[in-house]
């Protein structure tokens, strides 16, 4: 009983324990509040600690393309400096101006004060027998010089008249006159009376008229026998005059030597004052054979009479009123945007204004003109030019500020301050308050003739700068938000080793674009290097540094940056070509405090 | 977008692949090993008998169901407070919090053993088994330097990780088995066991060779994979070329066409054989001492497709000249969207799979799994044997080792329980069994692996490395009971 009873609860103790195991095992296992996989797991993953991504390279970025240079075939701004006297594929600044035209006249000089010179004189012969015409075949007179060999030969003074010319209200352009040319138109006549009666008579080979020594005399070709040369008409034969035609020439004056002309006569105050001598020099003969008998007084008279007079050329200085129209010329359409912006300073180093005139008239004109820059409407600082010399015919005046022109000129103009001009693009340039004034000089000038001056403006401007050129290229990049906004940057790291060939310092910086404005401020953009400036013979090879650090731990929400790159510092006199290009030789990025995915959107 | 539903994708994916599959072919419940009543401890070491002759009928015999891993939930999933719980990838968990819980190498297995039929008699001088079985497993070893690099990236200038034995296999066979346990003398017993295997499947991917370097100038991934496939003579896996897939600059025609793969009939894919071999020596009648070596064999797997990556190394060091003007002759090449485009193909081309060989033979050892025990019972009862039992898996890459003790409790002849604790390479353990064996039945029920933290949803698993097997069966024994 007693060796039962202890097997018994020995085994009732055993069999308690695995209910006691099992007990306690029960009581163990429990759900771990903590481990609840029936509420939705949190899916925000970070990758990586940090990543380094390797350098990468980036093909050469032209110049055209990253200033936004290449604005179409219409933009004044090309890369064909060739064709200016640049290297091939420069960028060079060409608008071309209206053609702006003028002209002047002076008016011809029609003389309405004529007064006709007349002159005569009387010879008395001894008493004339009835066989006088056996006795000589005619009675002669000399006028001026002579010998006298008979009675029936008489020598006396050369018979001299006076005609003259005047006319007030001369057109005021005219200063001087040196030399007119004329139309004057006269006939000359000369006869011969015996005691009162028109009588035939021989005017001898050597017979002259003269003029006073200021004209220039011509005859038609109707004449014969008479030939002029300069003042003087002499008779080259005998010209035989009949009682009832006496003799009549009809002549020109073509041509008055104002500088031969006594005080007072020529030009004067506005009015041509010509007073005009006319001598008859030479021998006239009457044949004997209806002389009357007795005595015989014998008449010799003269008269040049005009018809008209009109001075039509003159040698001398003019001053006419010469008004050339206000032109302009486009610039700012398809010009881009920094290029015009107020801030921008361009500093191009040699901006050149062709002027291509034609000058009609023999005369050099001076002239000035206003160069005026327009932006919206407002007026920028206007630029006066003087000194421009426009030689008769063709010219080309470059205006420039070095003083040297990249195009064939034929006058090359130092104009100081014209950089400034266009140290941004205005829309447009006036050029206006042309002012054209005739050289003091003699000049000789047909007075039935207009004269034209054209103006043609043509500005070049080699994209070449200067040591003060500043401009702010800014472009940015967005989107980002859509592409990676699931995505969550702490630090971005970007180092970038480029070359340049581009002749101009850049130095960027950047801003923050996010997506909502709540953002702002809490991201970091330290910039730090710039890009050098360097050439197509010495590329450039610099440093810089994008650091984009979160404030609040994380880039979320970043929807791309604005970028801006400031220019200054440019290797002067190298122009900007299409063939310069900024090349990131190195680009490495770095990610820094993993990547934060929210799979949880 | 498609990135990121790619890296969820992918993230999934591995979770998944984590939590189902993985490792090495269980047989018996090691907590049960010391177990008298227990009738699948000759699966552990042949020289073992079964107190009494038994059969096991299909469904109801003792499946055996289970997962062992190194890792785990709370591996991979971090509270966050408020109840919810986060990933391993969230920037609220540190690197080393989640590093430290890594193995250079992190297992997941899923094994089932289900016998179809199980019979255990004593005849010939000794104990007789005769058993048909159901194996499958499947292992997932993924080393510790992939989390590291997902965790860390870069981890210094100059970083080096190794993928290598990144794999993945999974097979299934019949077992048909014959063992015998036989008694020496009074301290002696051997007992020998003849499996013939019949193939199912075998699908073996592993990642032989593969670093990944990565520095300021490059980044170098070099790898080497191959994978082997087969399920019989029914499976065709066919090349693009074969698929009739117009082959491009970033195809090979011998590439895998997964779409087009067939199974049209099933078949055998392979045989093999299998001998357990075991002995006990009982020194001291309270002590006995046992050893075995199980699954010594091989298969031989026909109608196999090998497959292979290319022999190349892929190499990052930066995008050339990426063209940003669209004047740029090469722009429409050099542009940085097709420059990323082409990195991406070239890093799939480097892993994508190459038929090498078709319907050939490929002969693979069977893991085998050694066993190594002591038991003493008690001198003031013989109801309580206090046991322990080291178990090592010999299996390449899914190897895993165990030291488990246990004390079995025997109060009644009819009655058993045994509790255990155990260090392993997934960890420790407790683990149970319980058995009811009067006569002519046997009910047990037990694990190696009792968590006792689990989440909280429709299926509990376990918070801590996911460890978790059960077998439960009801045999029908028969025969006078004896011990060894």
């Amino acid at each position: 009983m007693t060796y039962f009873k202890k097997h018994t609860l020995r085994r009732y103790a055993l069999a308690s324990l695995p209910i006691l195991s099992i007990l306690t095992v029960a009581q163990g296992c429990q759900a771990d509040p903590d481990y609840d996989l029936t509420k939705e797991i949190d899916k925000e993953m970070e990758f990586g600690g940090e990543l380094v991504l390797p350098a990468c390279s980036v093909a050469p970025y032209s110049i055209g393309k990253m200033l936004s240079l290449s604005e179409g075939a219409d933009s004044p701004l090309q890369p064909n400096g060739e064709k200016y006297g640049l290297a091939k594929g420069d960028y060079v600044i060409v608008q071309d101006g209206a053609v702006t035209k003028t002209s002047f006249a002076i008016s011809p000089v029609t003389i309405t004060n004529l007064t006709p010179a007349t002159g005569g004189a009387t010879i008395s012969f001894p008493s004339v027998p009835a066989n006088i015409s056996q006795l000589v075949r005619a009675i002669t007179v000399t006028l001026g010089n002579g010998t006298s060999t008979s009675q029936w030969e008489k020598q006396i003074a050369p018979i001299t008249s006076t005609v003259s010319l005047s006319h007030s209200g001369v057109d005021a352009a005219l200063v001087s006159m040196e030399r007119a040319g004329t139309d004057i138109a006269g006939t000359l006549k000369l006869g011969v009376n015996i005691n009162g009666q028109a009588y035939p008579a021989t005017i001898r080979s050597g017979f002259k008229i003269e003029f006073d020594p200021s004209v220039t005399l011509s005859l038609p070709q109707s004449v014969t026998g008479v030939a002029a040369s300069a003042n003087v008409l002499t008779f080259t034969a005998d010209k035989d005059i009949s009682a009832s035609s006496p003799l009549s020439i009809p002549l020109t004056i073509s041509a008055i030597d104002c500088t031969k002309l006594p005080a007072g006569e020529g030009l004067s105050n506005g009015k041509f004052t010509y007073n005009g001598t006319v001598t008859a020099l030479g021998t006239i003969e009457a044949l004997t054979t209806s002389l009357p008998s007795g005595n015989v007084d014998m008449t010799v008279s003269t008269s040049f009479a005009i018809s008209r007079a009109t001075i039509n050329s003159i040698t001398g200085r003019i001053n006419p009123k010469i008004n050339i129209a206000a032109t302009s010329f486009d610039l700012g359409s398809n010009i881009p945007n920094f290029m015009r912006d107020e801030k921008t300073r361009l500093d191009i180093a040699n901006p050149q204004v062709y002027l291509t005139v034609t000058n009609g008239s023999p005369a050099t004109v001076n002239t000035s003109l206003t160069l005026c820059p327009i932006t919206d409407g407002r007026q920028g600082t206007p630029l006066t030019v003087s000194g421009i010399t426009l030689l008769p015919g063709a010219n080309i005046i470059c205006l420039s500020s070095t003083g040297s022109a990249n195009m064939p000129a034929s006058a090359n103009i130092k104009v100081d301050g014209l950089s400034s001009l266009i140290a941004s693009i205005p829309d447009r340039i006036e050029v206006s308050d042309i002012t054209a004034q005739i050289a003091p000089a003699t000049v000789t000038l047909d007075l039935t003739k207009n004269y034209d001056v054209a103006i043609h403006t043509k500005v070049v401007a080699p994209l070449s700068f200067g040591p003060s050129l500043s401009f702010e290229y800014s472009d940015s990049n967005t989107g980002w938000d859509a592409d990676l906004g699931d995505y969550t940057f702490r630090r971005v790291k970007v180092c970038v080793t480029a070359v340049n060939t581009v002749p101009i310092t850049m130095r960027p910086s950047a801003e923050a674009i996010f997506k909502s404005a709540d953002h702002k401020g809490s991201v970091n953009i330290a910039v730090n290097g710039e890009i050098a400036a360097g050439s197509l013979q010495n590329p450039a090879e610099s440093t810089f540094e994008i650091d984009i650090t979160a404030n609040d731990g994380s880039l979320a929400g970043l929807d791309g940056l604005a970028y801006r790159f400031l220019a200054n510092r440019p290797l002067e006199g190298v122009v900007l070509n299409s063939g310069q290009s900024l090349t990131l030789k190195r680009v490495q990025l770095t990610v820094a405090g993993g990547v934060v995915v929210d799979l949880n959107k | 977008m498609q990135l990121k539903s790619n890296i969820y994708k992918g993230a999934c994916a591995a979770l998944l692949v984590s939590a189902t599959l993985s490792a090495s072919a269980q047989t018996g419940l090691r907590s049960a090993y010391f177990m008298p009543g227990y009738n699948y401890n000759h699966e552990l070491n042949p020289a073992l008998a079964p107190e009494r002759g038994y059969i096991a009928l299909p469904g109801i015999g003792g499946m055996h169901l289970g997962t062992t891993a190194n890792v785990g939930v709370s591996t991979f999933l971090y509270p966050i407070g408020g109840g919810n719980l986060t990933t391993f990838m969230s920037p609220r968990v540190g690197a080393d919090e989640f590093l430290g819980k890594l193995h250079d190498r992190n297992n997941i297995n899923q094994y089932l053993r289900l016998p179809v039929f199980s019979l255990g008699f004593r005849a010939f001088g000794g104990y007789n088994t005769f058993g048909v079985t159901l194996r499958q497993q499947s292992s997932l070893t993924i080393p510790k330097d992939l989390f590291t690099f997902m965790k860390r990236g870069m981890a210094g200038p100059d970083t080096r990780y190794d993928f290598t034995d990144l794999g993945i296999n999974s097979s299934a066979m019949a077992e048909l088995s014959i063992g015998h346990s036989h008694r020496i003398n009074d301290r002696w017993r051997i007992g020998v066991k003849a499996k013939a295997l019949a193939g199912i499947y075998d699908v073996n991917a592993r990642i032989s060779h593969m670093t990944m370097a990565l520095s300021a100038e490059k980044w170098a991934i070099q790898g080497q994979g191959e994978m082997t496939l087969t399920a019989g003579p029914g499976l065709n896996v066919p090349t693009r070329a074969e698929a009739g897939k117009p082959s491009t600059a970033d195809t090979d025609p011998d590439q895998i066409a997964w779409d087009d793969i067939k199974y049209d009939k099933p078949g055998l894919a392979g045989k093999g054989f299998g001998v357990d071999l075991g002995v006990t020596y009982t020194p001291h009648p309270l002590l006995t001492l046992s050893a075995s070596v199980t699954d010594l064999g091989m298969m031989e797997w026909n109608d196999v497709t090998v497959a292979e990556t290319p022999h190349t190394t892929w190499t990052f060091d930066g995008f050339r000249d990426i063209s940003v003007d669209s004047s740029d002759p090469d722009y429409a090449s050099n542009q940085l969207d097709k420059q990323v485009e082409r990195l991406g193909d070239d890093l799939q081309d480097c892993f994508n799979l190459r038929r090498t060989r078709r319907n050939t033979l490929r002969t693979t050892m069977l893991g085998t799994t050694i066993h190594a025990g002591a038991s003493y019972t008690m001198p003031f009862t013989k109801a309580i044997v206090a046991g322990v039992l080291y178990t090592e898996r010999i299996d390449g890459i899914y190897s895993w080792r165990e030291g488990r003790a246990s004390l079995n409790i025997l109060p009644c002849s009819w009655f058993d329980f045994t509790a255990s604790y155990a260090l392993s390479s997934f960890g420790d353990n407790i683990g149970w069994y319980v058995n009811f064996h009067p006569v002519g039945l046997n009910i047990f029920a037990g694990t190696d692996f009792q968590f006792l933290r689990y989440t909280s949803g429709a299926i509990p698993l376990p918070v801590g490395n996911f460890n978790v097997n059960a077998q439960v069966g009801i045999n029908f024994t028969f025969g006078s009971r004896r011990t060894n």
